[in-house]
């Protein structure tokens, strides 16, 4: 073996390999970005000029993002709960626009004290996601249909659902049925004095980020979970309870989902809207994976995708450019970071495998003559011919 | 024919799973491969047959070197292996599957290959239906078409891996008779992968002995089986037939059970277990050993409780569907009806699993531990009431790949804490390393150990007050030392007044361990209550049908 070949591999075999294979994912989703604002014969430096003013340049733009941000932290949470699992919870959109339906029916027709009031809307809306994911997950352990369907069936009911209170009961008088009234004062979630953010989502989606950090780094049920992701049935073979994990997973997520949902109607609408959830639910399915279901990556990757998606608007009224270019981009950088992902594997297991045959000499020691005969009474130097 | 391999080597990591095995392979000659488990032979053989490629070392086919990197590439030099468990496509047809692998034509020429497939299958002595699905054949006859197939693509080296494990004595013998005539008449190489030392010794006319990745013997058939054991493990194995350790006190009765198996239903299951008692099932592959123990063990069986969600669901997304489909997009139903079905249709299979079960077995089935009836309980469940259930896929069906030992101890542990205490997991572990004699550390993950040494943690994790333990094929693919080892564990279990109840392809297994046997035969149950006058030709006969 050269001295390169070994200088290679030492290289390769420490965090740089990690590392690098993001840093050349990101970096070609940009170059491809790039290609795309050149065809729109849009100047990089003005996108990004235009992100920065619109997000974190003032106090109030980057409280915009942060009021962005916390749904989708919060539904990431959710997820890695039942991603860990090895539950693909597809149908966090219905669980968001459930949630949003639990608020809202609340909001709209009880009328409490502020306290009780703000408590029993979030109270509905958690019941409200949590009950509609467990569905999937009872679906899942007791009909044997894969989470996956039974989470896109869902999704389909509680959006026909919500379209279906538009349209009929909860109808504003001479409305298109496109929302429903504004909520009263007494049942929007307060706000912060100087910024546009709720200090409870803010609790409430603290707590949840520890919650699931705890759980999935140290506690007996995040290591179930961990076996379960891995594989079902030897961790039932193994004593774990599978199917209340199963359910207690889901409806955790369902949980968390339902709370970003009432956060939705209760303080950034202050109504119920036909397609509350926005596509956050898909995002943060996204996030996760982008992530690779690791707890500690998660708020920063969340985070940089509130970032860029709170630009879409400006990007379309000042530039000109369809606000859906800023999903493309998400989408092409999910598609690079997780292509190098694998990159980064493929390398990982080669070197791992070049180093151990390194250790143990398999290229260079010599190759013995004659094979070494023990027993064998009619042996003669490892020829079988007769 | 004449295949020569020099100095190949094979390195995972530090091991040496081969290094530097030399050797010529002449044609019209049957060689065996020995060794236990970790010997080295399994990496040859797929060095071989293209499955891997070796780290130095040269294979020579008839004087003309050859590079072979893929399956593709072996089969192309004429060499062909046999899986224990054979290649197929269990939903495809015989004859789709003999087309398989051919080389590609834009039209599959059925009824040429039907004639090529039954003209093989009449030279080779097998009754093979091309139009049967490869699902309803038996492990025996899947060999068949897996061995016409390979000969179909011109394999002049065929490679077999443990072939006779799940077959009858008959078709044992009609597969010997077949390769012996294979080598003999058309000069082929066949090379047979095995541990036991009787069909070794039946069949072949050349051994090799490998220990420790090294060609370490080679003696021409006959030689006395004791010669060969030495030259597998270099000493001498005792074996010691147990002694019966069980009491007159039952503690699993089982009445009028019928269980849906995959080639019939077994009717009628009567069966009184006692204390320390061990049972062995022999039977057919299919002929519901596993699914009998299952039940048992309550896995995989419908409860009412799924039957009743299923009714619920059922009709509730039949209803809210129904009333939310929309006249005006005929393309936006089709994508609801979808959804529908595929939501709706493992519904309607549980509830059709469940209205079977309850077809097979009436208001007298019964199953009673220690005296109380666990009916149709889940596994979880019954394991908390000493049952236990240990699948022969360890990988698949008990043990988590990417799971460290230590992890799995705490997956084991009944506790109610929330977090895990690993210093106790840890310390655990190191006990049953020691106590089980596992090779391996306490943070290796356990697909790097070796099958004998999965077993040995399988074993280790039992909770220590089991009434019963169900075994599918407990000594799968160990060597004659390992399983010895995993017995003696075993057997201790009835100390405590354990029952072992396990089943076993290897007929030599479940007569020596076994205080009765339960022959699973066509859809019956025979009880064999002394197995020490019984013999393995009469327990074959047993198995085809033979009363």
């Amino acid at each position: 073996m050269t001295a390169f070949r070994k200088i290679l591999i030492q290289i390769s075999s420490n965090t740089v390999l990690g590392i690098l294979p993001l840093f050349v994912g990101i970096l070609v989703a940009l170059a491809a970005i790039l290609l795309i604002l050149n065809n729109e014969n849009v100047e990089p430096r003005a996108v990004y000029d235009l992100i920065y003013e619109r997000t974190l340049s003032l106090p109030e733009n980057r409280a915009n993002v942060v009021d962005f941000w916390l749904p989708i932290l919060l539904c990431c949470c959710g997820l890695l709960l039942t991603f860990t699992a090895g539950l693909w919870n597809i149908g966090i959109e219905g669980q968001i626009t459930m949630g949003a339906v639990g608020a809202t029916s609340i909001a709209l027709f009880v009328e409490l004290p502020r306290n009780e009031q703000i408590f029993t809307e979030l109270f509905m809306a958690g019941a409200a996601g949590g009950t509609w994911a467990l569905f999937t997950g009872i679906m899942r352990t007791r009909g044997g249909v894969n989470e996956i369907f039974g989470g896109v069936a869902m999704n389909f009911l509680a959006s026909s659902f919500s379209s279906y209170l538009l349209v009929a009961p909860w109808s504003p008088p001479n409305a298109t049925g496109s929302a429903t009234v504004r909520f009263p004062a007494n049942a929007i979630l307060p706000s912060m004095d100087d910024y546009r953010l709720s200090p409870i989502t803010i609790y409430i989606t603290l707590t949840a980020f520890i919650f699931v950090l705890l759980t999935l780094s140290g506690s007996r049920w995040g290591l179930q979970l961990r076996a379960m992701g891995k594989n079902e049935k030897s961790a039932q073979m193994l004593g774990v309870p599978t199917e209340r994990n199963i359910w207690l997973a889901m409806l955790i997520c369902g949980i968390m989902a339902g709370l970003a949902g009432g956060h939705l109607v209760l303080f950034r609408r202050a109504n119920l809207p036909a397609n509350v959830s926005g596509g956050i639910g898909f995002l943060s399915l996204l996030v996760v994976l982008l992530a690779s279901i690791r707890v500690r990556w998660v708020p920063f990757v969340s985070f940089a995708f509130a970032l860029l998606y709170s630009a879409g608007l400006p990007l379309r009224t000042r530039l000109q450019l369809d606000a859906s270019l800023i999903g493309i981009f998400l989408g092409i950088l999910v598609f690079c970071v997780l292509i190098f992902d694998g990159v980064r594997q493929r390398l990982k297991e080669r070197v791992e495998q070049r180093k151990l045959l390194a250790a143990s000499g398999g290229e260079k020691s010599p190759p013995p003559p004659t094979v070494e005969i023990q027993i064998g009474q009619e042996a003669s130097s490892g020829s079988g011919s007769n | 024919m004449r295949l020569e391999i020099h100095n190949i080597s094979k390195s995972f990591g530090p091991l040496k799973a081969n290094d530097h095995i030399s050797f010529t392979f002449e044609g019209g000659r049957i060689y065996a491969i020995l060794g236990e488990n970790g010997a080295g032979k399994s990496t040859l053989m797929k060095i071989l047959s293209g499955y891997q490629s070796a780290s130095s070392g040269q294979i020579i086919i008839d004087s003309n070197p050859a590079q072979i990197n893929s399956p593709h590439h072996a089969i192309a030099h004429g060499i062909g292996m046999l899986y224990q468990d054979p290649l197929d496509f269990a939903p495809l047809t015989v004859l789709e599957n003999y087309i398989e692998g051919k080389p590609f034509t834009f039209l599959m020429r059925r009824r040429e290959a039907e004639a090529d497939l039954l003209a093989r299958c009449k030279i080779l002595g097998f009754n093979l239906n091309p139009h049967a699905m490869v699902e309803s054949l038996t492990v025996g006859e899947r060999q068949q078409l897996e061995i016409v197939r390979l000969l179909s693509l011109g394999v002049r080296i065929l490679i077999l891996d443990e072939p006779t494990t799940g077959i009858s004595a008959e078709q044992k013998s009609q597969l010997f008779q077949t390769l012996k005539n294979l080598a003999r008449e058309q000069n082929m190489i066949v090379i047979l992968v095995s541990h036991k030392l009787a069909d070794v010794e039946e069949l072949c006319d050349e051994v090799l002995v490998l220990r420790r990745g090294k060609l370490v013997g080679y003696r021409s058939l006959p030689c006395e089986t004791d010669i060969l054991v030495e030259m597998m493990f270099g000493k001498r194995i005792s074996t010691t037939t147990p002694q019966p350790l069980y009491t007159d006190k039952p503690i699993l009765k089982i009445h009028k059970l019928s269980v849906p198996a995959r080639l019939f239903t077994i009717q009628n299951i009567n069966l009184e277990v006692r204390e320390g008692e061990v049972i062995g099932l022999a039977g057919l592959d299919g002929s519901g050993q596993v699914e009998f123990m299952r039940t048992v063990a309550g896995l995989g069986r419908p409860t009412w409780a799924d039957q009743l969600t299923a009714i619920v669901a059922l009709v509730g997304m039949w209803w809210v569907f129904g009333k939310i489909l929309d006249e005006s997009s005929a393309v936006l139903n089709l994508a609801r009806i979808a959804i529908l079905i595929l939501v709706l249709g493992p519904m309607l299979k549980t509830l059709y699993l469940y209205i079977r079960q309850r077809a097979n077995n009436d208001q007298n089935t019964q199953i009673m531990l220690n005296g109380k009836n666990i009916g149709w309980r889940g596994y979880r469940d019954l394991l908390e009431r000493g049952i236990a259930y240990l699948a022969a896929g360890r990988l698949e069906e008990g043990l988590v790949a990417g799971l460290t030992l230590v992890d799995h101890s705490a997956l084991a542990e009944r506790s109610s804490l929330p977090h895990v205490n690993w210093l106790r997991a840890w310390r655990r572990t190191k006990q049953a390393i020691t106590d089980f004699s596992i090779k391996g550390r306490p943070f290796s993950q356990i697909q790097t150990l070796s099958g004998g040494n999965q077993q040995r943690v399988s074993l280790s994790l039992l909770p220590t007050n089991l009434r019963l333990i169900l075994l599918e094929n407990p000594t799968r693919g160990l060597d004659v030392e390992s399983a010895g080892h995993i017995w003696s564990l075993l057997l201790n279990r009835r100390k405590q007044g354990t029952a072992i109840i396990f089943s076993s392809p290897d007929l030599d297994e479940i007569i020596d361990y076994s205080d009765r046997i339960l022959v699973f035969s066509s859809g019956q149950t025979t009880l064999v209550e002394n197995p020490e006058q019984m013999t393995t030709a009469r327990l074959g006969e047993l198995i085809g049908g033979k009363s």
